[in-house]
């Protein structure tokens, strides 16, 4: 096993367009690393790239301390797992699984001992001797596994290995993916388009967009501080609200489509909830104070309440809109509202965010608010809502900058 | 690499064919009797003149295309219901589509034999159809004979190009047009039709390129006889029995001009994808 | 779909006899030609479909004539060997067409249908002449070159559809699983590719097997000439005899390979011939 590190990597095509760009990445020995971004984001490029199918135009790729970006894909001692599983249709799975070992020069009998051993993790015992149109979608998705761990490489890649399966197979998949590298051990790098298997699997994720990656953390931080507007809104379902603000001129209030919010006031900091002053702190530090000025305000849709359940007392803002779809999910109800009036994000973020641009002839800004089971919203009322303004984000509409993210 | 890998097949393709097209050119504006190999010399385009000047060409001319614009014509109906038969029927799918392919693979001279014993006096089943008369003694019924042997052997070909087509139009479109209330005509004229029209096309262009250059059936049949001539048949002639290189040339240009103009009308004017276009979306 | 059943039935009789009308009307020329084939010429004017005195004289006449014989071995031989070489030549480009962007790939794609859509007696003229002048006129490789010319096409339009529907990533995993190039083509892609190859080798040997024109108009004698122009040249077993007979035996001896291939691919065959043209 190794570590994989890229060197100020990038890729540009024949025509001239730049896929990758200037990306630099440290895996270390054992992780598992996500890389996770809309389509053509550059993140198969990279894989692939990595696995030696693409050649590499600038920057240095290293498997094991070693430079490889001349070497073909069999001297890297990889293994790959494709989205289509590139089964060998002519095949039978033990003939599909053995087939690198058989390429190695393997004697018979250790192909068959590790097929078998194989097999047996993956549950495809009695499966050997099919073909694989004789399979399910689920046992090619094995299968396909199977032939990358038979190697013992000192990496996996997998390109979107799950988005061929269905809904609750693609769940019980991705805990099985979950469970086997923790127990190999090996270094692993993963690409996908779904932030929850980014989420759910990863040690590290690293979100990219238009061949730069924007952010490298672990899930639970790329949640709580994302970098920019990108990553907030990438990660995180449904998707992080965006609303356009000014900030007031004292710096202490935020003027937004649903009425001025309060940032200051009576703060219950018990030590465990974050403070408004902490965020206003972080504000000051990012953008010193200089009159009015327009932001991107994010709220997470699980940062809003039903106001008729939070204390009368409880500092935050409150705010009223009008229902217009509720789901209620029976542990949480969903409460989608609109409103016409200028809108937080430009066209090209909307294209690579998982956030629906604003429907035609319904309000410019949408918003998601989960609230509690016990919520009484009623599709087409209003309904008041509570703003949790310490759990705010605030981002700077040209750069896209969270000017709030906490320093971790 | 591309390149390297197709370097063989456009040598031999251009070796063939645009070597000897421009061969072709220059010994047609040259005197080149065979029975006089040593009197050659650049005659300018008086070739083309003794061609375009001559009633065989023109005679030629018009045979070929009444045979192919009324072969395809009948094909293309015929290999439309052929291929609905074979895409709908409910018995016999296998055995319809195999048989349809013997007289597609079989060998043309054999099949025109075929009906040239069929029509002749004392050997065949159809000479006594119309009357006493040998059929394939006369213009007009030997044209007919010709277009129905072409008829014969190339309707399963068109068939199975429309029958690709057809396959290529969903199942669920023509249901949606039923609910929708269309009869089975309009279904076919104005859904089936419409989507298919690409293949047709295709198919179209292939069979009257392919029918432009009819010679087998012909040689056999008439062998040209009573003014049956196609263009095929009078260059070949002019080349085996009248021995004129120089004429037989500016014949072999001015067919490839006729086929290059046919060529062209279709993808211009009908819009005929050329097959291969399409590759680029995959 | 329909629920009457007396509607169900009509629907049934009807694909019935249309299938019929369509098997009848497909088999009927050949079979007349097989039976004229075991007549006598006594009973060969009869008009019969079942030959009263069946005999296999004309096939025992076609055979001790080096005529035919020869003419059928030529038949095969440039047949096999234009397969071969379109199959092999046509597959390289094919491949490339396939899966290689480059620069006149699109070019080369028209530049092949021009191929298949030229109109061969342009050529006679020209290779009539050539040929001459380069001592290859009445010989194997006379023919075999221009049937590698017009079939090739035909080659590399069926080749690449096939090529095209080999995944890939197939490529992708041997890489990954080792393999180099060599070992991809000899261990994935051939094996896959096998089916397509052996359809496209039926179609491109029937057309070489089929053809007329080059083969009366750039041979002159028994050494090259193949079966389709000898038969065009029969004067009969005996010289007083009618042909008639002897060219139906050689025509149905000829057709016999085309039967045969079409009863063992037929699926094949059809896939092939409408691979390339449907999606234009």
């Amino acid at each position: 096993m190794a570590d994989i590190v890229l060197d100020h990597v990038s890729k540009r095509f024949a025509d001239g367009r730049v896929v990758v760009d200037d990306v630099t990445l440290t895996i270390a020995d054992g992780e598992f690393l996500i890389l996770v971004g809309p389509s053509g984001c550059g993140k198969s490029t990279t894989l692939n790239m990595i696995a030696g199918l693409e050649d590499i135009t600038a920057g240095e790729l290293r498997i094991g301390g070693k430079v490889v970006n001349r070497l073909p894909p069999r001297d890297r001692d990889i293994a790959m797992v494709f989205q289509s599983y590139a089964l060998y249709p002519h095949m039978t799975v033990r003939q599909n699984m053995g087939f690198a070992l058989s390429l190695a020069k393997l004697p018979k009998i250790e192909i068959a001992r590790k097929v078998e051993e194989a097999a047996r993790i993956l549950g495809l015992t009695e499966h050997l001797e099919r073909r694989p149109a004789a399979l399910s979608g689920g046992q090619r998705q094995r299968v396909a596994m199977g032939r990358a761990i038979v190697r013992s490489p000192q990496a996996f890649l997998m390109d979107e290995p799950l988005s061929n399966l269905d809904a609750k197979l693609r769940v019980q998949t991705r805990t099985q993916i979950s469970r086997l590298q923790n127990r190999l051990g090996t270094t692993t790098v993963y690409v996908t388009h779904d932030q929850t298997e980014a989420m759910t699997l990863g040690d590290r994720v690293a979100v990219m967009r238009a061949g730069r990656i924007q952010q490298i953390a672990p899930p639970g931080e790329l949640y709580a501080a994302p970098v920019n507007i990108f990553v907030a809104g990438f990660i995180g379902s449904p998707a992080m609200n965006f609303l356009p603000v000014t900030l007031t001129a004292d710096g202490r209030a935020l003027r937004t489509p649903l009425g001025e919010w309060r940032l200051d006031g009576p703060q219950p900091d018990d030590g465990r909830q974050p403070d408004v002053g902490r965020l206003l702190e972080r504000l000051r530090r990012a953008a010193p104070p200089s009159g009015e000025r327009p932001l991107v305000c994010g709220i997470r849709p699980e940062h809003f309440e039903d106001a008729a359940l939070v204390p009368a007392d409880r500092s935050g803002a409150r705010c009223t809109v009008r229902a217009e779809v509720v789901e209620s999910l029976g542990s949480d109800k969903y409460v989608h509202s609109s409103w016409a009036g200028p809108v937080a994000l430009g066209t090209d973020l909307h294209a690579d965010l998982p956030i629906d641009p604003p429907l035609p002839g319904s309000g410019g800004t949408q918003l998601v608010a989960r609230l509690d089971a016990a919520s009484r919203a009623t599709k087409g009322e209003p309904v008041r809502l509570w703003v949790d303004t310490t759990r705010l984000h605030l981002f700077d509409p040209v750069s896209g900058a969270n000017l709030t993210a906490p320093r971790v | 690499m591309g390149w390297l890998l197709c370097a063989p097949a456009v040598l031999v393709i251009l070796l063939v064919t645009a070597y000897p097209i421009g061969y072709a050119v220059y010994l047609s504006l040259r005197r080149y009797d065979l029975r006089f190999p040593a009197d050659t010399a650049f005659v300018g385009l008086a070739n083309y003149g003794t061609v375009l000047s001559s009633g065989l060409w023109w005679q030629a001319l018009k045979i070929t295309m009444i045979i192919t614009v009324v072969s395809v014509a009948i094909e293309f109906v015929l290999g439309l219901a052929l291929a609905l038969l074979m895409h709908r029927t409910l018995v016999g799918r296998g055995l319809v589509r195999t048989v349809i392919l013997i007289p597609y693979g079989i060998v043309t001279v054999v099949a025109a034999f075929g009906w040239r014993f069929a029509w002749t006096p004392g050997t065949g089943y159809l000479a006594g159809l119309f009357g006493d008369a040998a059929p394939l003694t006369s213009q007009t019924w030997g044209v007919a004979v010709i277009i129905l042997a072409e008829v014969w052997k190339t309707t399963p070909f068109m068939a199975l190009l429309l029958l690709a087509g057809l396959a290529l139009v969903p199942e669920e479109l023509l249901r949606a047009a039923q609910v929708d209330g269309a009869g089975a005509w309009a279904r076919l004229r104005r859904v089936t039709l419409p989507l298919m029209k690409p293949a047709i096309l295709v198919a179209l262009l292939f069979r009257t390129l392919d029918g432009f250059r009819i010679f087998d059936d012909i040689y056999v049949l008439t062998a040209g006889a009573h003014d049956t001539r196609s263009v095929s048949i009078l260059g070949y002639d002019n080349l085996f029995t009248a021995l004129n290189l120089g004429v037989g040339s500016a014949l072999s240009v001015l067919i490839f001009g006729v086929v290059a103009l046919i060529a062209v009308v279709f993808v211009r004017g009908f819009g005929t994808a050329a097959p291969g276009q399409e590759t680029d979306h995959r | 779909m329909t629920s009457d059943p007396a509607a169900g039935n009509r629907a049934l009789l009807g694909w019935v006899t249309a299938n019929t009308v369509v098997v009848v009307l497909s088999l009927v020329p050949l079979l007349w030609l097989v039976s004229l084939s075991f007549k006598t010429p006594e009973s060969i004017g009869d008009g019969r479909l079942v030959p009263t005195d069946p005999t296999l004289a004309n096939y025992r006449g076609i055979f001790t004539q080096s005529l035919f014989t020869r003419a059928l071995v030529n038949s095969l031989g440039i047949a096999l060997i234009s397969t071969l070489l379109a199959v092999g030549i046509g597959g390289l480009a094919a491949y490339a067409i396939a899966r290689l962007r480059f620069p006149g790939r699109r070019a080369l794609v028209g530049l092949a249908l021009l191929i298949a859509m030229f109109p061969q007696i342009s050529l006679i003229s020209p290779l009539f002449n050539l040929w001459r002048q380069l001592g290859i006129f009445d010989t194997w490789i006379g023919l075999i070159v221009p049937y590698l010319t017009f079939s090739l096409p035909l080659a590399i339009y069926t080749l690449a559809t096939f090529f095209r529907e080999i995944p890939p990533d197939l490529e992708k995993a041997a890489a990954m699983d080792g393999a180099t190039p060599a070992q991809t083509f000899v261990r994935v892609i051939a094996p896959l590719a096998a089916p397509g190859t052996v359809t496209t080798a039926i179609l491109v040997f029937i057309f070489c097997w089929n053809d007329f024109l080059f083969a009366i108009s750039l041979t002159s004698t028994e050494s090259s000439r193949t079966a389709p122009a000898a038969i065009a040249f029969f004067t009969g077993a005996s010289q007083f005899a009618q042909p008639i007979g002897s060219i139906a035996a050689a025509a149905v001896v000829i057709t016999i390979p085309i039967i045969v291939f079409v009863l063992l691919f037929q699926r094949r065959i059809v896939a092939g011939l409408t691979s390339g043209a449907v999606k234009g």
